[in-house]
């Protein structure tokens, strides 16, 4: 059973953003609970706002309309309590080496002194399996080690809730698989609050535990799933592929359509 | 059913086991003349070499020490002056006006920068600035600076701070803007703002385009510096390098002007490649983010 509080709120948000000829609307009234220690995935096909609605949680991005909570305040901008993993490979500067990507962020945000970050830092690299890397600089290291990397420094934050940005997208398939397995492990150990986002229905059913689909163009909420009986072995399984079918359902086909393909 | 191509045989499925590799063959040290080449200085010297060879051709071609004295013959005038202490003061005395003007400029720059990547009206203010005076010659406000600052330092570092201030400003600017979004939000998320977020992280995302700047700046410093000095010359009895080449010319003393000139091409050279190519070498290069 969850909390009875949720760690994370997200109330009837609409974001919104400008073109210089135009207003787009990102996302339409989006609500969902995010409780602590869930791996709570945002799916939806590109052109959903997903990405837009994971920068409003992370304070980059002000609401149009509506709000978030964290712990029942509303965020105000960007802060360590909610660090973002990104798709991208530059989020890592390059003028550090690795020990010092993940150590930095915890001195800047006050939150160590410089040995105790130091320790912390090569506690989550040796949990990343990069301990040997530590003195490296990123430009030397392959994507999968930078989003490694990039994992460790938002553990070692410890951040309220982890927001991750398709970080597994910009991957080769074979590197990609691993990191969910790795990523997994963390979850176990750890149990650290997850909100993730993906295009992926496969590594949304094998990583989250509860499901929000998206709709596109604005995003809205189509549907919340639990995803509680997936993880990363049941991938071949009936139920499995009947859970992807009636998910690409849900995001595809007119709703009508899907409450058919339900019933069946 | 079978997806088999038509009348091909079956073949059978192989597994290999992989036998231990044998060890590598050692490692053969290059030849002396190509790890001689892979160091730039001794490329560089080589090309020194070559001009100032070329050079003692055409003045030994010419054959007149009035308008174009050898290489030989400028080394040692620059090997004189030298020695009787005039060149070392003159440069000393050149080089401490430049770094003021040169300190000042890189300090407005970046106060102008931040204050540019921060607010839209800072924005607007540097990019009208630099338009209208980018483009306006240093040397062309030395006789407004004379007016103001009078015949001293005071005029020098105004136009050495012309000099620099733009194009260096220009160039912070643009490396501010070229910062990846990514690393941006990577570094508000640390909960970075105000001076601590331009100092950790765009000052450093930015550092190729500063360092560019900066050598731009020295350059355009360097020769503003000189060519004030060829105009108002000397101020209380202390006149710079410029000032040397325009009262040995005055004596016709040009093996000497050589020698001045030559002055301002070490420096310049020294200086881009100690100070410079040192700075690159640790910094940007060591951290991938320039070849």
């Amino acid at each position: 059973m969850p909390a009875p509080h949720p760690l994370l709120q997200v109330r009837d948000l609409t974001l919104e953003y400008k073109t210089p000829q135009r207003r787009v609307r990102a996302t339409h009234e989006v609500s969902f609970d995010v409780y602590g220690g869930d791996r709570y995935i945002l799916l939806g096909a590109s052109g959903c706002g997903k990405s837009t609605l994971l920068k409003a949680v992370a304070g980059f991005v002000a609401p149009a309309a509506g709000q978030v909570l964290l712990d029942g305040r509303p965020v105000a901008g960007p802060g360590p309590d909610r660090v973002v993993v990104f798709q991208e490979f530059d989020q890592l500067p390059p003028w550090k080496t690795v020990l010092h990507n993940v150590a930095f962020p915890l001195v800047a945000a006050r939150k160590l002194g410089r040995a105790e970050a130091r320790e912390r830092a090569l506690h989550y690299l040796d949990k990343v399996g990069l301990s040997a890397f530590a003195d490296a600089y990123p430009h030397t290291l392959s994507g999968g080690m930078k989003q490694r990397v990039a994992i460790a420094r938002a553990l070692a934050m410890q951040p309220r809730v982890l927001l991750m940005d398709e970080p597994f997208a910009a991957l080769d398939a074979l590197t990609r698989r691993k990191m969910q397995e790795e990523l997994q492990g963390l979850w176990d150990e750890s149990r650290f609050t997850l909100l993730f986002v993906t295009h992926s229905i496969e590594e949304a059913l094998v990583l989250g535990n509860r499901i929000v689909l998206l709709s596109p163009h604005p995003g809205r909420v189509r549907a919340e799933l639990d995803a509680q009986a997936f993880d990363l072995h049941s991938q071949g399984s009936a139920a499995f592929q009947a859970a992807t079918r009636r998910i690409h359902d849900l995001l595809f086909h007119a709703p009508v359509h899907t409450e058919l393909q339900r019933a069946a | 059913m079978s997806l088999t191509a038509q009348g091909a045989m079956p073949r059978p499925e192989i597994e290999y086991t992989l036998p231990p590799l044998p060890g590598q063959a050692a490692e053969a040290p290059l030849p002396w003349h190509e790890r001689l080449r892979q160091h730039a200085a001794v490329r560089k010297t080589a090309i020194l070499l070559v001009l100032a060879v070329l050079w003692e051709a055409a003045a030994r071609y010419t054959d007149n020490d009035l308008l174009l004295p050898g290489a030989w013959q400028t080394a040692q005038a620059f090997a004189q002056s030298l020695a009787d202490g005039e060149l070392p003061a003159r440069a000393l005395q050149s080089l401490a006006v430049l770094l003021k003007g040169y300190a000042a400029g890189i300090v407005l720059a970046f106060a102008l920068t931040t204050l540019a990547v921060s607010t839209r009206v800072g924005r607007d203010v540097l990019s009208t600035l630099t338009a209208m005076f980018n483009p306006l010659p240093a040397i062309a406000l030395l006789p407004l600076a004379l007016l103001w600052f009078g015949l001293g330092e005071g005029s020098l570092v105004f136009v050495l701070i012309h000099s620099v201030l733009w194009a260096l400003a220009l160039n912070i600017y643009s490396g501010f803007l070229a910062v990846p979004e990514t690393l941006r939000m990577a570094g508000r998320n640390y909960g970075l703002k105000g001076p601590r977020y331009v100092l950790a992280i765009l000052v450093p995302a930015a550092l190729p385009a500063i360092l560019a700047g900066l050598r731009v700046g020295w350059a355009f410093a360097w020769r503003t510096l000189i060519a004030a000095e060829l105009v108002f010359g000397v101020s209380s009895g202390k006149g710079g390098l410029g000032w040397f080449i325009f009262q040995n010319r005055n004596e016709l003393y040009t093996d000497r002007v050589f020698a001045g000139l030559a002055a301002v091409v070490i420096i310049g050279l020294a200086v881009e490649n100690l100070v410079f190519n040192a700075l690159e070498r640790v910094t940007v290069r060591r951290w991938g983010m320039q070849r």
